[in-house]
C-alpha cells in the first residue's frame, strides 16, 4: 500500500481541482485506506460546515432598511453624457433636420444639472432655452421668451377676444424671423402630481406663415423633461379663428415644475385666452409627442457615394438648398454626395448625414475620415461626426471648419462612442451660400489615442514630452476598475503650446481613479533640491484631480509622496512641490489622477533644480473638499483689491476672456469683464463666481444685487445666486431666465432675492455671460433682507391670470 | 422569480421599473457578499449601493455573452469593497496604491450609530472567515457562499484559474487551522502511523 496521501491531495479532491487521472489515483488509494477517508470525510464535513455557517451568518443579517433604490434613483434618470453641456446647444444646430424638430430639441433638451454649482447656474434656463426676454410683459405671470423674442411682441388685447374684456396675443414685429417667441409661463408641480393634467386654451391666429402651437412641458427634479407637448404634429398655420386646443401630458410623482405657453415659429400674430387647466381621467389619452429621432441603419454603406444618396439623409432647416449626387465631381469613383444653396442668401443650414447604429462601436473610438472639397468663401461649411445617446441626447461631437477651395480636404476626427450611445452619426454641413461635396468616408476603430496600460510603462532615463508636444511618449495611463477612464492627448486644450495630457471618465460614477504619469530614474536628482512643478485644469469634477508625485526605492517601497487636489471646473492651476530627493531614491513618478467624473487635464510639467533658500513642501496632503470649507462672506465686491479678481473664480472657458478694466467702473477705479472672444454663439457660458458658506444664512432671506453693463450681448447675461446642499444638490437658483440681461445697456442694477433653506450649504453667487458680446460687473453686494421683500424665485406656486383679464 | 435576463433588457431599453426590480431582486445579496467581504454593516451598505448603483448606471457594460449578471454583479461588489479595504491599510509600495488607499481624500470614517449597530454574537466560521486576508476571504465566499465555479471565481478576482483554485484550496486549509486545531493533531497522528 502506498504512503497516506497529503493533506494537500485530499484538500484538492475534495475542492474537486485535480484532473481525472488524478483522482483516479487518489480514487485507488483512497478505497482501501480507512485513515485517509477519515481524513478525507473530516474535510468533507468542515467543507459542509462552512457552508452552512456562512449561509446562515449571512441570512440572518439585517440588511438595512436605508439600501434604497430611492437612494440611487436620481443618478438613474436618463443622464447626459460626460460632456454634454459643451455641445448643448450645437445640437441644435446640426440634428435638426426641420425647423418643428428644431422647437422640439430646444425645449426637450435640457442638460441634466452637473454636481457642480457653477454648472448648476445654467440648468433652470436651459431648460427652456429661452434666451432673451423682451420688455412687453404686460399681463401677470407671463413672460416673453424663445429663440428669437427679440422679433416678437406680447400683450392683451381688448378688441379681439373669445371672452371677457381682453386676450393675450403674441406677434411678430419683423418681416421675416428665424427663430419663435414664446409667451409662456412657469409654475409648481405640487398640486398636480401623479395626475393626468389637461391644459386647454382658445387660440386664433392670423397669417402665420410657419407654424404656431400651445405647448406644456413637465420638468423633474434634476430640470429632466418628464413630459412636453407644443403640437409640433398638428401645428397652427396661415388664418384660423378661435379654436381649442389641448395639451394632455402626465405629471408623474416626481415632478417638480410645469411650463406652458403659446409659441409662433417665424411670422404672424396669435391670440390666446381661456386657458383652463384641469385634472383629467386616466381614459383621456395624452399628447405626448414620441421622440423623433432618425432610425440609424446597421452599419456604415455607400460611402463612396456610387450608389446615390442610400443610407444618407439629407437635412434641411429651410428650402434654399438642394442636396443630390454629383455625377461630375468625385474624389474616386464616379460621383460624390452634394449640397448646393439655391439662392444668394440662403436661410438656415442643410446637412448631408449617415446615421449608424452604435452597437458595434460603443465603448471604442472610431477614426471618422472624410474627403470634403468646399466652395463658399463667406459661409460657413463644417465636417460634423456625433455620437447619440437615448432622448436624442448628444454625447460625443466634434466639428471642423472647412475652408474655401478648390481641392479635396481630408478630414478626420476620432470620435469616443460613449456605451450608452445608440446612434453615431456624420457628415458635411453647409450654412450660407455656396456648395459642399463629400465623397469617401471612411470609419475605423482605433487606439491610438488611448496611452499604454500599467504592464507596458517604461521607466525614463530623463523627463521627456513634458509639454505633451510630441504626443503621449513617456507617458502612460492606469485604469484601477474595469476601464472607467480614459487618458491621453488632447489636442483641443493647451495651457502652453497645442496640446495637453487628459484623463476622461467614460462611465457614470467610477469608482475607480484614472491616472496618467511619467516615472523616470532618479540618477540624476538624488541629494539635490528638485521642485517639480506643472499646470492643472479640470472641469465637471464630482471627484478630485490631483497633481501628483511620488519616490520610491530600490524595493518598490515609497519613501516619498505628496498630492494636491483641485475640485470642481477651474482654469490651469499650478502646483509644485519642493523636496530634497533621498540618497536612496530609485524612480520619480509624477503625474495627474482623476478621481470620480469628468475631465482634468495635466501640461508643462517642469523638474528643476532649486537652490537651498527655496522651503521644500510639507508632506502634508490637501484633501479634496468634500464638505464645503469657505469663507463666510464674499469679498472683493467693488473689485477694488489686488490682485485682479482676487475672490473671484471664472471657469477658464477659452472662448471667453475674465479680467479687470480700470477704465470701465461704476464706481472706484476698476470693475470685472467678461467678453466672449467667440465669432459665432457656440453656445458655451463663462461665469464670474464666488462660493460662501451658507452658516450665517440660513432660514434667511438673502439679497443680491450688483451693476451690471452689457455691450452688444447676443445670448444671454445676468446675475444669478444658487443655493447647494452639503451634498452639492441644488435648493435654490435664479439666474434672471425670465428677465436676462441683452443687447448694449448702461451700468443698471439687478437684483435677486432668495430664501436660503436650513439644509443649504454653500451660496454660490456671481455673473453668467452666454454667447458672445461684453458684459461688466461692478459694486456687488449680498444682504439678509426682511421677509417683507418678495423673493424673484421664477417659479409662481399656481399659474396666474389665465384669462388675461389682470393686466398692468 | 423574475426572468433577470428580461428585466435587463427592459431597463436597458429604459424601463424604470425594470431597473426597480433588478435592484429589489439583487440588493440583499450584494449586500450580504459586500458584508461578508468588508464585515462592517455601513461600509457594507455603501459598497452595495456602489455596486448597485454601478452596475444598473452601467447596464450596457454588462455582456451575457462573457459572463452571467450575477458574476458581473458579483465582480463590481468585490471591486467595490477591494476599494474600500486597499484605503484601510497602511503599507503602500506603489502611487497607484497610495492613491488607491485615499491618501489624497479625506476618508470620513464610519458614523457612531453605525458602529453601535454592530452584532457581537457571530459563529466560529465567521470569525475565522474575519481573520483571513481579503483575497483569501474573497475566494470563500465566492465559492461556498455564493457557490461560483472556479472560472467565475477567476474572472471575478481577476486571476488565472488554476491560482483560483490554489487560492480556494490555501483559504479553506488556513479556516481549517483556525476552526478544528485539535482534531487536525489527531488526524495527522493517526495518518503518520
Amino acid at each position: 500500500m502506498n504512503a497516506h496521501l497529503t493533506h494537500q491531495e485530499l484538500n484538492a479532491y475534495i475542492h474537486q481541482t485535480l484532473n481525472d487521472a488524478q483522482r483516479e489515483t487518489l480514487d485507488a488509494h483512497l478505497i482501501n485506506c480507512p485513515i485517509c477517508r477519515a481524513h478525507l470525510s473530516e474535510l468533507d464535513v468542515l467543507q459542509q460546515r462552512v457552508r452552512r455557517e456562512l449561509a446562515a451568518e449571512l441570512k440572518a443579517l439585517n440588511v438595512p432598511l436605508s439600501l434604497t433604490l430611492e437612494a440611487i434613483a436620481p443618478q438613474l434618470k436618463q443622464r447626459r453624457a460626460l460632456v454634454f453641456r459643451r455641445f448643448a446647444m450645437r445640437l441644435t444646430a446640426a440634428v435638426a433636420a426641420t425647423a418643428a424638430i428644431v422647437i422640439l430639441v430646444m425645449l426637450v433638451n435640457n442638460p441634466q444639472p452637473s454636481p457642480t454649482s457653477i454648472a448648476s447656474v445654467l440648468t433652470v434656463n436651459q431648460a427652456a432655452n429661452f434666451s432673451t426676454l423682451g420688455a412687453n410683459t404686460f399681463a401677470d405671470g407671463w413672460f416673453l421668451a424663445g429663440t428669437a423674442p427679440q422679433n416678437y411682441e406680447t400683450g392683451t388685447d381688448q378688441v379681439v377676444t373669445h371672452d371677457g374684456k381682453s386676450s393675450g396675443y403674441l406677434s411678430s414685429t419683423v418681416p421675416s424671423s428665424e427663430g419663435f417667441g414664446t409667451w409662456m409661463q412657469m409654475f409648481k408641480a405640487d398640486d398636480y402630481r401623479g395626475k393626468r393634467l389637461r391644459l386647454s386654451a382658445y387660440v386664433k391666429a392670423e397669417n402665420v406663415i410657419d407654424w404656431a402651437g400651445l405647448w406644456m412641458r413637465i420638468d423633474g427634479p434634476e430640470n429632466e423633461v418628464l413630459g412636453f407637448d407644443n403640437m409640433q404634429n398638428r401645428p397652427i398655420g396661415g388664418t384660423v379663428d378661435w379654436q381649442q386646443v389641448v395639451i394632455i401630458l402626465d405629471v408623474p410623482q416626481n415632478s417638480v415644475d410645469i411650463a406652458f405657453g403659446i409659441l409662433l415659429q417665424g411670422v404672424g400674430r396669435v391670440w390666446i385666452d381661456n386657458v383652463q387647466f384641469e385634472v383629467v381621467g386616466q381614459d383621456v389619452s395624452t399628447t405626448q409627442l414620441k421622440e423623433d429621432t432618425t432610425p440609424p441603419i446597421p452599419q456604415p454603406i455607400n460611402l463612396g457615394f456610387e450608389a446615390g444618396l442610400n443610407g444618407w439623409i439629407p437635412e434641411s432647416t429651410s428650402q434654399d438648398y438642394v442636396t443630390d449626387i454629383d455625377q461630375t465631381v468625385a474624389h474616386s469613383g464616379q460621383a460624390s454626395g452634394h449640397i448646393q444653396s439655391q439662392q444668394a442668401d440662403p436661410a438656415g443650414m442643410a446637412a448631408l448625414s449617415q446615421y449608424v447604429k452604435a452597437a458595434e462601436y460603443r465603448g471604442k473610438r472610431v477614426r471618422i475620415t472624410e474627403y470634403i472639397k468646399f466652395d463658399g468663401a463667406s459661409t460657413d461649411a463644417r465636417f460634423e461626426v456625433y455620437a447619440f445617446g437615448p432622448h436624442n441626447t448628444t454625447l460625443q461631437f466634434d466639428s471642423q471648419p472647412l475652408y474655401s477651395t478648390a481641392q479635396w480636404q481630408k478630414r478626420d476626427t476620432v470620435l469616443y462612442v460613449p456605451e450608452n450611445s445608440d446612434r453615431i452619426a456624420y457628415g458635411v454641413v453647409l450654412e450660407g451660400q455656396g456648395q459642399v461635396w463629400i465623397d469617401d468616408v471612411q470609419i475605423e476603430m482605433v487606439d491610438s489615442q488611448v496611452l499604454p496600460a500599467p504592464a507596458d510603462r517604461s521607466v525614463e532615463q530623463q523627463p521627456t514630452n513634458l509639454d505633451f508636444e510630441t504626443g503621449s511618449a513617456g507617458w502612460s495611463t492606469a485604469d484601477s476598475d474595469m476601464q472607467e477612464y480614459v487618458s491621453g492627448i488632447d489636442p483641443t486644450v493647451a495651457h502652453l503650446g497645442q496640446a495637453s495630457g487628459s484623463i476622461e471618465s467614460l462611465v457614470p460614477k467610477p469608482g475607480g481613479l484614472g491616472l496618467l504619469r511619467q516615472t523616470v530614474k532618479a540618477d540624476d536628482y538624488r541629494d539635490k533640491r528638485v521642485r517639480v512643478s506643472g499646470y492643472v485644469r479640470a472641469d465637471r469634477l464630482d471627484g478630485g484631480a490631483s497633481f501628483l508625485l511620488t519616490i520610491s526605492g530600490q524595493q518598490d517601497q515609497m519613501i516619498y509622496a505628496n498630492s494636491r487636489s483641485i475640485g470642481g471646473p477651474t482654469n490651469w492651476q499650478w502646483f509644485g512641490f519642493v523636496l530634497n530627493v533621498p540618497a536612496n531614491s530609485d524612480r520619480i513618478e509624477y503625474g495627474l489622477a482623476l478621481r470620480g467624473e469628468g475631465q482634468a487635464w495635466i501640461d508643462d510639467v517642469r523638474i528643476e533644480f532649486v537652490g537651498d533658500d527655496i522651503e521644500t513642501s510639507s508632506f502634508e496632503t490637501s484633501p479634496i473638499q468634500r464638505a464645503f470649507v469657505g469663507p463666510s462672506q464674499p469679498d472683493n465686491l467693488d473689485f477694488e483689491s489686488s490682485p485682479d479678481l482676487q475672490s473671484w473664480f471664472n471657469s477658464g472657458n477659452a472662448d471667453y476672456e475674465a479680467g479687470i478694466d480700470h477704465n470701465v467702473f461704476r464706481t472706484g477705479n476698476s470693475s470685472a469683464y467678461l467678453k466672449s472672444k467667440q465669432t459665432i454663439n457656440t453656445g458655451s457660458y463663462e461665469v464670474l463666481s464666488q462660493f460662501v458658506g451658507a452658516n450665517g444664512y440660513r432660514g434667511k432671506r438673502l439679497r443680491l444685487s450688483g451693476y451690471i453693463k452689457g455691450n452688444q450681448v447676443e445670448g444671454w447675461a445676468c446675475l444669478w445666486l444658487n443655493i447647494a446642499s452639503s451634498s452639492n444638490q441644488l435648493l435654490g437658483l435664479d439666474n434672471m431666465q425670465n428677465r436676462p440681461i441683452t443687447g448694449t445697456r448702461d451700468w443698471q442694477k439687478y437684483e435677486i432675492v432668495l430664501d436660503i433653506p436650513e439644509d443649504g450649504a454653500t451660496i454660490g453667487l456671481g455673473v453668467l455671460l452666454q454667447g458672445k458680446g461684453e458684459i461688466w460687473l461692478d459694486d456687488v453686494n449680498l444682504e439678509v433682507v426682511g421677509q417683507d421683500i418678495p423673493t424673484t424665485n421664477p417659479y409662481q406656486p399656481q399659474p396666474l391670470n389665465l384669462d388675461f383679464e389682470n393686466s398692468n | 422569480m423574475p426572468d433577470i435576463d428580461i428585466l435587463i433588457q427592459r431597463w436597458r431599453a429604459g424601463e424604470q421599473r425594470a431597473a426597480e426590480a433588478l435592484y429589489q431582486q439583487f440588493r440583499e445579496q450584494v449586500y450580504r457578499l459586500a458584508y461578508g467581504l468588508l464585515g462592517e454593516p455601513a461600509d457594507a451598505e455603501e459598497a452595495a449601493q456602489d455596486a448597485l448603483s454601478y452596475a444598473l448606471l452601467n447596464i450596457r457594460r454588462f455582456d451575457p455573452n462573457r459572463s452571467s449578471f450575477t458574476t458581473w454583479l458579483h465582480t463590481i461588489t468585490v471591486s467595490r469593497c477591494r476599494n474600500r479595504y486597499r484605503r484601510k491599510r497602511s503599507n503602500s509600495v506603489s502611487l497607484f496604491t497610495w492613491l488607491e488607499e485615499g491618501h489624497d481624500i479625506v476618508d470620513p470614517s464610519a458614523a457612531p450609530e453605525h458602529l453601535a449597530r454592530r452584532r457581537e454574537i457571530h459563529g466560529e466560521v465567521w470569525k475565522a472567515l474575519r481573520a483571513l486576508k481579503p483575497p483569501l476571504r474573497e475566494v470563500i465566499l465566492l465559492r461556498y457562499w455564493a457557490g461560483h465555479t472556479y472560472q467565475e471565481i477567476a474572472n471575478i478576482v481577476g486571476c488565472p484559474l488554476p491560482t483560483a483554485q490554489s487560492r480556494v484550496r490555501l483559504a479553506f486549509d488556513q479556516l481549517r487551522t483556525r476552526l478544528a486545531p485539535d482534531d487536525l493533531a489527531t488526524l495527522e497522528e493517526e495518518q503518520a502511523l
